[in-house]
């Protein structure tokens, strides 16, 4: 060879190796805050939990935190563009009451997904997207008020009772089912992070939306049609949400107007531990993951150790400020 | 002169609010020359600007390219009409990448796939052209402010303009002649280049011709061989300057200022220094020397890793603004927006804030009938002491800073780049300011990048370089060349050999 492989080289198109290792290494640097606590918990429960470490159990953590994990990923393009979008919650209830109305008006699934999902889309774009984006409305108050009245809608609709959808065999099998021994929730969750991913780093709008998120008015007179992309990332995170409000039904067998409550802050806990900032323009949906992965590592993990689940809240808080300092630390070292 | 017009503006009006930043500006801009547009702040020049980079829309005026009229409603527009602007203020995404702020406005498809080794790839040769030596993967946050406007500048060129416009570009770059010679290479191949300054050796160095603005109106325009101080200065302010430094001749008191023996973050090695009553000592030194650093230090802005400070004989604790300016010592800092004005609170407020305590209360009015006193004194434009601090110009907002600091009557005054960013007429009253400081028994330490400025006002000039105090220098016998010398490290090399 005539290059040194393990010397990161600037030069792009230089050796693939050097390449790897320096993407190795940055990745480390980047996650070393969630990563370290998320190494340290798997490697202590493999080794005192004998079915911790199966494929099983990895399933079983994943299809728990799927409706989790497509939630934070809506919430990190929110966060990214620099805003955040608390009415997730009541369009998850609203999305899995509106699905058990077109199951039970005898629409087929595979018509109720998108008319959810793109309804969903418009639906975040007109009220908040168009509130927050075109108005300039405060993104906290607004996706605070449409998050009330989407649960709203939700309970008026059912009257405040959760609706069965045992009779649906299709969303069954999307709640319960797979493909072998790949639960459905989990390919379509994570298939939807990887796409995310991807959307993010090599499509024009995913830079766009960094741009957007980190400094406004270099991405307006660089040209960006700023008003837009902050609109559609809100229509994206309300059809985030509304999937993963089918899934939930799904996953339950039960439509629950109420069943978003908790979650928005579930996932910025996940998508702050991942790395995100709160600032906007920076942020990743492999940090997401790792968010998301620590939270159902941590509960999968409590179980198994009879440790009571209210820990949880608490063991997350303490990691969600850990993940930040270690960030800080690693800041200031930068400088 | 050769060649039509490749710009033709007419009749450009815009109003914010109650003021007419803008009124009937006519412009032609022609194939290959550099026109400078001159003026003070709050002339016009950059809404002007912002008006012909589609980021502004005009009330009223009409633009021309190539004898056809257009209609810039967006930033979008102009860059594709060839229209690129470098703004005063740094428009880069921090967080991103080095190439990817290059080629952002080539971002044009949501659907498009990228690459950030396409990226970089795109951005090479513009950063090559700026000579800017650094991995087009680094994130932009991570760079010197030197460079970042290199990069500002390398963005504009990927649009690959027709016309371009710098707006102060120069300000914040420590070399700014090889940007020079990059602008005349362009206007070589047919670039037309707007240059919009204050400095009037720029104008003199490199515009082909002078458009100056006053009051949001073409005050005159000046050919080629018009292009010297008195006249431009002349249409700028609008009258002669007299005595444009006012040295003030207090004879020196006692040391108001003992700098003993203190380590920066940026001086490895201790740093001396004693300023006297009525003395003003100059601070000279490049862009990264130190000279933020020991003002900010000795402010308590930052913590010192040694030594001690003394004021008025007092010795302050380390990294402790209140103890200081209870001794006495005020900081009027390097960056008037960041560090130095509330924007969104009231000039009154502005001014009141170094008064307030946690556990006392305000008195309004009289907090306002004292900033209305500085406000005539200071001789600060606004339309009232509750207008917003941020609807101010640049060099009104750096008297609201003055007045806040003169407020309290301080010792040691520490000027931190005072007038950067101040038009002419406004600089001219601000030296005044502390020159009448000075005249009542205030030690000043300034620190300014503007050699005349230096030689004009300081008594001795002590140069620092690399953390170090390199040399000091007698004001009547110092020249800008002994000041470059010491700055760069040239006196040093001498003293070891």
């Amino acid at each position: 060879m005539t290059q040194t492989p393990n010397v990161p080289s600037t030069r792009p198109g230089a050796g693939g190796l050097g390449r790897a290792a320096s993407a190795v290494r940055r990745v480390a640097a980047q996650y070393s805050g969630v990563g370290v606590v998320l190494v340290a918990l798997v490697v202590y429960l493999s080794a005192t939990q004998k079915n911790f470490a199966t494929w099983e159990n990895v399933t079983i953590i994943l299809s728990q935190e799927a409706v989790l994990m497509v939630v934070a990923v809506g919430l990190t393009f929110v966060l990214i563009v620099g805003g955040l979008d608390l009415s997730m919650g009541g369009m998850l209830g609203l999305s899995g009451v509106v699905t058990w109305e077109l199951t039970m008006h005898g629409v087929p699934v595979p018509l109720t997904i998108p008319i959810v999902v793109v309804g969903g889309f418009v639906v975040g774009a007109l009220t908040n997207g168009f509130l927050i984006a075109k108005l300039g409305l405060s993104f906290l108050v607004v996706t605070l008020g449409a998050g009330a009245a989407f649960g709203a809608i939700a309970l008026i609709i059912t009257q405040g009772q959760t609706q069965s959808l045992l009779s649906s065999h299709d969303l069954q099998v999307i709640g319960s089912g797979g493909i072998g021994s790949l639960p459905w929730l989990v390919v379509i969750s994570v298939g939807l992070l990887v796409l995310s991913a991807l959307g993010l780093r090599y499509t024009g709008f995913g830079r766009m939306v960094y741009a957007t998120g980190g400094n406004q008015e270099a991405a307006r007179l660089a040209g960006i049609d700023v008003v837009l992309v902050r609109l559609s990332v809100y229509g994206l995170s309300a059809a985030f949400a509304a999937t993963a409000g089918m899934l939930e039904a799904a996953h339950l067998a039960s439509a629950d107007p109420q069943a978003g409550r908790t979650i928005v802050l579930d996932a910025a806990a996940a998508v702050l531990i991942g790395g995100t900032s709160f600032m906007g323009g920076s942020g990743t949906m492999l940090g997401t993951f790792l968010g998301v992965l620590f939270l159902g590592v941590l509960s999968n993990g409590l179980t198994r150790l009879n440790i009571s689940v209210y820990w949880n809240g608490f063991i997350t808080g303490a990691v969600l400020i850990f993940a930040l300092l270690v960030d800080r630390l690693r800041y200031r070292r930068g400088q | 002169m050769n060649g039509d017009a490749v710009l033709r503006v007419r009749g450009i009006a815009k109003q914010f609010g109650p003021v007419q930043a803008l009124a009937d500006v006519d412009l032609d801009v022609r194939k290959g020359e550099i026109l400078a547009l001159a003026g003070e702040n709050g002339s016009g020049k950059s809404t002007l600007a912002r008006v012909l980079a589609g980021a502004l829309r005009a009330d009223a005026g009409s633009i021309e390219l190539d004898g056809r009229p257009v209609e810039f409603a967006r930033p979008r527009d102009a860059l594709d009409a060839g229209i690129a602007i470098v703004t005063q203020e740094l428009t880069a995404v921090p967080q991103l990448t080095v190439a990817e702020n290059v080629v952002l406005p080539g971002l044009r498809r949501p659907a498009a796939i990228v690459t950030q080794r396409g990226f970089a790839r795109a951005a090479q040769p513009h950063l090559a052209r700026v000579d800017l030596t650094v991995s087009p993967h680094q994130p932009f946050h991570t760079l010197a402010p030197g460079r970042r406007e290199l990069v500002e500048v390398a963005k504009a060129l990927h649009a690959r303009p027709r016309i371009l416009i710098l707006d102060e570009a120069t300000t914040r770059l420590p070399d700014p002649e090889r940007l020079f010679r990059l602008v005349e290479d362009l206007c070589a191949e047919g670039t037309a280049v707007i240059v919009i300054t204050q400095r009037l050796r720029e104008i003199r160095r490199l515009a082909h011709r002078a458009v100056v603005l006053r009051d949001g109106r073409v005050a005159g325009k000046l050919g080629r061989d018009e292009l010297d101080d008195a006249r431009l200065t002349k249409l700028m302010v609008g009258r002669e300057l007299g005595g444009f430094y006012h040295k003030a001749d207090a004879p020196p008191g006692d040391v108001a200022l003992d700098i003993d023996r203190v380590i920066t973050d940026r001086s490895p090695t201790p740093v001396s220094l004693t300023v006297r009553r009525g003395e003003i000592a100059g601070l000279a030194g490049l862009v990264g020397s130190g000279r933020s650093e020991l003002l900010e230090t000795v402010a308590g802005v930052r913590r010192s890793h040694g030594g001690h400070v003394r004021v008025a004989g007092t010795s302050l604790p380390s990294g402790s603004v209140s103890a200081t300016l209870g001794a006495g010592a005020a900081l009027v800092p390097e960056d008037r927006r960041v560090q130095g004005l509330v924007a969104g609170a009231s000039v009154y407020e502005n001014i009141a804030m170094a008064g307030w305590r946690a556990l006392s209360f305000r008195h309004a009015r009289s907090e306002r009938a004292r900033a209305a006193q500085a406000v005539e004194r200071f001789q600060i434009r606004c339309s009232s002491v509750d207008a917003d601090v941020a609807t101010l110009s640049g060099g009104n907002q750096q008297k609201v800073v003055f007045a806040r600091c003169a407020s309290r009557a301080p010792h040691v005054l520490l000027l931190d780049e005072p007038t950067r960013g101040v038009d002419v007429g406004a600089r001219e009253e601000i030296y005044r300011l502390i020159a009448e400081l000075v005249q009542s028994g205030t030690a000043v330490l300034l620190a300014s990048s503007d050699l005349p400025e230096l030689l004009g006002l300081a008594d001795r000039i002590v140069v620092m370089c690399e953390g170090e105090l390199v040399g000091e220098l007698r004001a009547d016998a110092a020249t800008e060349e002994s000041i470059v010398l010491l700055a760069s490290g040239g006196g040093r090399l001498g003293h070891a050999a």
